[in-house]
């Protein structure tokens, strides 16, 4: 936890004293290594809103944001987002930089693109919308792969433009290889939740573990990380569980310990979520690849979870019941993300007893801890 | 007595949507599909001699607590579902959705899952139409979904066909651009309600039979001799995607508003020209869709500006879907912009379901009265 944090507060650092120009983007499907390789410090607003939610400053932020007119009904990031701009972009780690350019890919949700549109308004900076046509079952649609490859090179000359430094293909190839070495170790820690009892805990663990593959992916202290992790994971001497879950659904990060305490007490860990795949997912070998730049990157961004239609999710949802030998799954709406909670409910698997929460992840008014322990309890109570 | 008009416009309500649909396909055996707001290409389906039925929302009477559409969605995604599952609406062969917005492209899903049999897509739109890439992947798009509507009426949608469907398309918006019009210059001769409705009419019917209506509107409306009624011109934002009710149209009108502008129905109204008919049918729909991509943000905020100032309004209402995302993130952007401009405006979120509008005409009255508009 340490070194994790050590690296984040590295980030913040060099955001607000390091060089070089800089780019927002989204979590969902990013294509961060080419602006990475072309010298662009990255930005994430989306976990900006995570840390002050975390934080629990985002609160206020969204009250402000609220006081000039967005509605209580949409995205608490969002909000909190633009309550932090009104309040002059300083936060709790300092002040974010403007950015040079905004680069909204559109896999994760439409939500983020008005957040950028109004983010590049503010910033009177240019933004390019990456557009990643949503997948209705296993892999995307050849014509649609094709579009999003196009626009990755489209995008390539216009950040050699911004940052006035041309993608070398070597520096961009090595981004990539960085980028995979990270994948290999990061899924070799998710799949050691297959062990029983498991070392690890893929949703309560792995959404901090899942911070430096969002955030820093590409980078040497990125695979640094996921190989100190995975020995300290390797090392572990396994607690007992006695409950093994999956979990849909974000977490509720303003009341994340709260939240955490409720399924602890019921010995439930959790083997496998799948908001480790909101940016975008690994499975059946998939990698970044230094020898299909492009290409691969143009993947990565279309297999983003959410850019995934609900029926091709919830097979996703029973191949990790399966994988993982898990006896529960768990659905946490949250009201802020739709592409998300739209239809989540309809996702329950067969002959798993489901259990389905809602709260939200940003906005701290949305969680009612008395009733989600009655939940929680009464569910474990059942199928003890 | 009713005017020539206002019989036209009372017609357009005698039937449901689930009577037309059923009287169509009683009187032609063919399928009938539904086209969620805002963006599929009815043409397509037209051509394949399939009904294209249109998704205009309306109340949501019971929550099909299986459906999982979540209550903090907009009523025109729970009532689509809702009366598409086992509702009026189950008459329909299939739905298309664009991804338009996260809640729309999620309902694609939801309608798969429970309604095996019938046909279910998603059109993705190109959002970054400033890619020399967007045509290309729009055209193989749209000629996916000619394969699968193709497939389902067993009729190939050719390139002819397609051809004459957007002639007659073409004249359908060109009719409602004459109506937009009309209503721009002399607001009293058509009013923002019969408006509404005479498009409206056009979800559940042929498009030659709406084009007939529309043309027997339009000669009304040179044969009516309406006198010249006062009020506060306004322009009406924020519901390309589920309209208000039309008892909230017609209460703002009363309380004394004259709307020479707005922004209903949307994907009726898409196109500001029209669709060339020459050459490969499909590229042209395109080259339409790419053209006149709507406006968001900060882009659209410079608009309705722009908007106001050509139609000479003096205010701008707001009529939001309660729970629309999209529209409820461009809010506080448009109306930073009108404050900006000293534009008074006025917010109302809707529902289908609203049924009393006292409230709402209380509002519009303090509103239009001095000293908003005569300081
Ligand atoms: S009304 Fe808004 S939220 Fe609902 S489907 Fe339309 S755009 Fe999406």
């Amino acid at each position: 936890m340490t070194a994790l944090k050590r690296l984040m507060a590295d980030w913040y650092r060099d955001l607000s004293e390091g060089e070089g120009p800089v780019v927002y983007l989204p979590v969902g499907g990013n294509v961060a290594e080419l602006p990475r390789a072309c010298g662009f410090r990255v930005f994430f607003p989306e976990v900006n809103a995570l840390q002050c939610a975390l934080r629990k400053v985002a609160g206020e932020f969204i009250l402000r944001a609220e006081e000039q007119g967005y509605s209580p009904d949409v995205c608490g990031y969002v909000k909190s987002d633009m309550g932090l701009a009104a309040s002059g972009g300083s936060g709790p780690f300092g002040t974010i930089p403007k950015p040079d350019i905004l680069l909204c890919t559109t896999s994760g949700c439409s939500t983020t693109l008005k957040w950028f549109e109004a983010l590049a308004g503010i910033h009177e900076a240019p933004l390019f919308v990456l557009d990643v046509p949503s997948v209705r079952d296993g892999a995307a649609d050849p014509h649609a792969l094709r579009y999003v490859v196009r626009q990755v090179e489209e995008l390539a000359s216009v950040l050699e433009k911004i940052g006035r430094r041309k993608p070398s293909r070597d520096r961009l190839a090595e981004t990539l290889e960085r980028s995979r070495q990270a994948e290999d170790l990061w899924m070799e820690i998710l799949d050691s939740a297959r062990a029983k009892p498991s070392p690890f805990d893929a949703f309560f663990e792995a959404v901090f573990f899942m911070a430096p593959i969002t955030v820093l992916r590409g980078t040497p202290e990125c695979v640094e990380y996921y190989r100190a992790a995975r020995e300290e994971v390797r090392g572990r001497v396994a607690e007992p569980e006695r409950r093994r879950i999956v979990v849909d659904g974000p977490p509720p990060w303003p009341h994340f310990r709260a939240f955490r305490d409720l399924f602890k007490r019921w010995g439930a860990r959790c083997v496998a979520s799948t908001y480790v795949r909101v940016g975008g997912d690994w499975d059946e070998g998939f990698r970044h690849d230094p020898s299909r730049p492009f290409e691969s990157m143009a993947e990565f961004a279309a297999r983003c979870y959410t850019n995934r239609s609900l029926p091709a999710r919830r097979a996703i949802l029973e191949r990790e019941i399966r994988r993982f030998d898990a006896d529960a799954l768990v659905i946490h709406s949250v009201r802020s993300c739709r592409p998300y909670s739209v239809g989540q409910a309809c996702l329950r698997v067969r002959d798993v007893p489901t259990l389905f929460l809602e709260s939200d992840l940003a906005d701290p008014r949305h969680f009612n801890e008395g009733e989600m322990r009655t939940r929680v309890d009464a569910f474990f109570e059942v199928a003890r | 007595m009713m005017d020539a008009l206002e019989e036209i416009v009372a017609s357009c309500g005698r039937t449901s949507v689930a009577e037309d649909v059923a009287a169509w396909k009683a009187r032609t055996g063919g399928k009938a599909v539904g086209c969620f707001p805002v963006g599929v290409p009815e043409e397509i389906l037209h051509a394949a001699g399939v009904l294209p039925v249109g998704i205009t929302g309306g109340a949501v009477t019971t929550q099909r607590a299986d459906s999982g559409v979540p209550t903090f969605t907009c009523s025109l995604a729970r009532g689509t579902i809702e009366r598409g599952l086992d509702g009026d609406l189950s008459i329909l062969d299939g739905m298309i959705f664009p991804d338009a917005c996260d809640v729309a492209r999620n309902l694609e899903g939801i309608w798969r899952e429970n309604s095996p049999g019938r046909i279910s897509e998603v059109v993705r739109l190109p959002r970054n139409p400033q890619s020399k890439h967007a045509h290309a992947f729009l055209e193989s798009e749209f000629e996916r979904l000619r394969t699968t509507v193709g497939e389902m009426s067993g009729r190939d949608a050719k390139d002819k066909d397609l051809r004459s469907s957007i002639q007659a398309y073409n004249r359908n918006r060109a009719l409602i651009r004459e109506l937009s019009r009309i209503r721009g210059e002399q607001p009293w001769r058509l009013r923002a309600t019969e408006s509404f409705l005479l498009v409206r009419a056009g979800r559940s019917v042929p498009v030659e039979e709406h084009n007939a209506l529309l043309e027997s509107a339009a000669r009304a409306i040179e044969m009516s001799g309406r006198r010249r009624r006062d009020g506060v011109r306004v322009v009406i934002e924020g519901a390309p995607c589920e309209p208000p009710p039309a008892g909230l149209i017609e209460t703002l009108e009363e309380a004394g508003c004259l709307v020479v502008e707005d922004d209903f129905l949307a994907g009726r109204r898409r196109f500001g020209a029209d669709v060339e008919a020459t050459g490969s049918p499909l590229s042209a729909l395109v080259r339409a869709v790419l053209r006149d991509v709507p406006p968001s943000g900060p882009r659209r905020a410079e608009g309705l500006i722009e908007k106001v100032r050509r139609t000479g309004a003096r205010g701008v209402v707001f009529c939001v879907a309660k729970f629309c995302e999209p529209e409820l993130l461009d809010l506080p952007l448009l109306r930073a912009a009108v404050e900006r401009g000293r534009i008074p405006h006025l917010t109302f979120e809707v529902d289908g379901g609203m049924g009393v509008f006292e409230s709402v005409r209380e509002q519009v009255e303090a509103f239009v009265e001095p000293p908003v508009f005569f300081p």
